[in-house]
């Protein structure tokens, strides 16, 4: 009898140490993956950093052809202040969309106007450098590499049993800059 | 033996020597605005009043600063230079239409920064206003060489230098006309503006590597582990009750059982 409850009790205990040992391997082995995710933010910061000089080089030139009050002017405006200030990622990727398309809509404005025409340096600004510069920027933006690391490590992370087991123990998805479902520009 | 040596660090020194990178020049027009012979006189100006006085001049050309601060950029490219407490810097920002100076410790006690606002409203301003950036720069240079032989003593040889020789007047403070046609800018590489390429902070290859390299689930102690603790309580002496394996077959036998179940990788 005593022999019996003894052998229980190992085979109890072994199972504990066996569901022990799974659950510290797997919050071990996510929460070092999210790090690494995270470590890549540092990429995704520069890309931003170059999005928002590209921005506030485009809203000097057109500051000295258009009115402070002009609607195109006050939108990238808004965006890149969005774009600086946000915390939230989703959010970021959204004033990043809305700033894409501000940009693109007040470089189209400013080459309608005559004093545009007339200026041959920001006439090279607004026809060639700037929109080279913008594209180059969308470009890197779009391929930063901490949205590729965060869209595969949750891929994982959602399909994989020790993923849920790390979930249990608090290991959180990689939140990916990418705007909210259903966002409009 | 004496002399393999001597060869030898000679040979060494003269490696070293032409391994050596040349210095950057301190006339940077990174927005290409100026004419070649502007450049190269800059240069050659540059070299002369550091011979004659020790004073570095410095000037840097560019399109935009990507809505930073021109004084404090010029402060930073300051902190960057070879030399900084010898040098004066001109940053020039042609796309922003503003500039700004920034002078080392030891720069400013040569030309002092009121002596150095003045030449830059008198000397640069007018013709940078006229969008003459050649002007603008070769007279803010010229004034400096002479301001600086009259605080020093120097003589600086400035005959030859932007098309001009040294018995020719400063060129003059009244504002240059701006002409009809403007001077043809080139595109620039867009890395001054953008920075240096972005690249990623950790190549994804290795890190998935070393990802699957690490354990995850049980790893080959546990299972080390567990193989003992199950010896010691199923295993019992041979002949009486228990199964008579040792830790071996035990260990094997949960590896083989993390295996089937997926619990290491």
């Amino acid at each position: 009898m005593h022999k019996r409850s003894t052998a229980v009790l190992a085979f109890v205990l072994m199972i504990a140490l066996i569901g022990a040992s799974l659950l510290w391997g797997a919050y071990k082995g996510w929460s070092a993956e999210r790090r690494q995710v995270e470590t890549s933010m540092g990429t995704l910061e520069e890309v931003l950093s170059a999005r928002r000089e590209v921005g506030a080089n485009i809203l000097t030139v057109a500051r000295r052809h258009l009115p402070a009050s002009d609607p195109l002017l006050v939108s990238v405006q808004a965006a890149l202040t969005d774009l600086n200030q946000s915390s939230a990622l989703t959010r970021r990727a959204q004033a990043n969309e809305t700033l894409q398309a501000g940009m693109k809509n007040l470089l189209d404005e400013l080459r309608q106007l005559p004093s545009l025409s007339a200026d041959e340096r920001d006439s090279m600004y607004v026809n060639q450098l700037l929109p080279q510069a913008l594209e180059q920027s969308a470009r890197m933006t779009e391929q930063a590499e901490y949205n590729l690391q965060a869209e595969r490590f949750n891929r994982s992370f959602d399909t994989s049993f020790s993923g849920r087991l790390a979930r249990l123990l608090g290991v959180e998805r990689a939140e990916q800059f990418t705007p909210p479902e259903g966002s409009t520009p | 033996m004496k002399k393999l040596s001597i060869l030898l660090c000679l040979l060494m020194v003269l490696a070293m020597t032409a391994m050596a990178e040349p210095a950057a020049s301190p006339i940077h027009d990174g927005a290409a605005v100026l004419q070649p012979a502007t450049l190269a006189d800059a240069r050659t100006l540059a070299d002369r009043v550091w011979a004659a006085t020790g004073l570095r001049l410095a000037v840097e050309l560019r399109h935009f600063l990507g809505g930073a601060d021109p004084a404090a950029y010029a402060q930073r490219l300051l902190a960057q230079q070879e030399d900084s407490a010898d040098t004066l810097l001109l940053l020039v920002v042609v796309g922003e239409e503003a500039y700004a100076a920034a002078s080392g410790a030891t720069a400013e006690r040569t030309l002092s920064r009121e002596a150095r606002d003045t030449l830059l409203s008198r000397s640069f301003r007018p013709a940078f206003q006229g969008r003459d950036y050649d002007g603008a720069v070769a007279g803010f240079l010229l004034g400096t060489a002479r301001q600086l032989e009259a605080s020093t003593g120097a003589d600086i040889d400035l005959d030859g230098l932007f098309g001009r020789s040294q018995s020719q007047p400063l060129p003059s403070a009244a504002p240059t006309p701006a002409s009809g046609t403007h001077k043809r800018i080139q595109l620039p590489n867009l890395n001054d503006i953008l920075g240096e390429p972005i690249s990623p902070t950790r190549d994804p290859g290795s890190a998935r590597r070393q990802h699957e390299q690490e354990d995850r689930g049980l790893s080959i102690g546990s299972i080390i582990a567990i193989g003992f603790v199950l010896s010691m309580v199923f295993g019992g002496k041979k002949g009486k009750r228990g199964c008579g394996c040792g830790p071996l077959g035990w260990i094997f036998g949960v590896f083989g059982l993390s295996k089937f179940f997926g619990w290491r990788r």
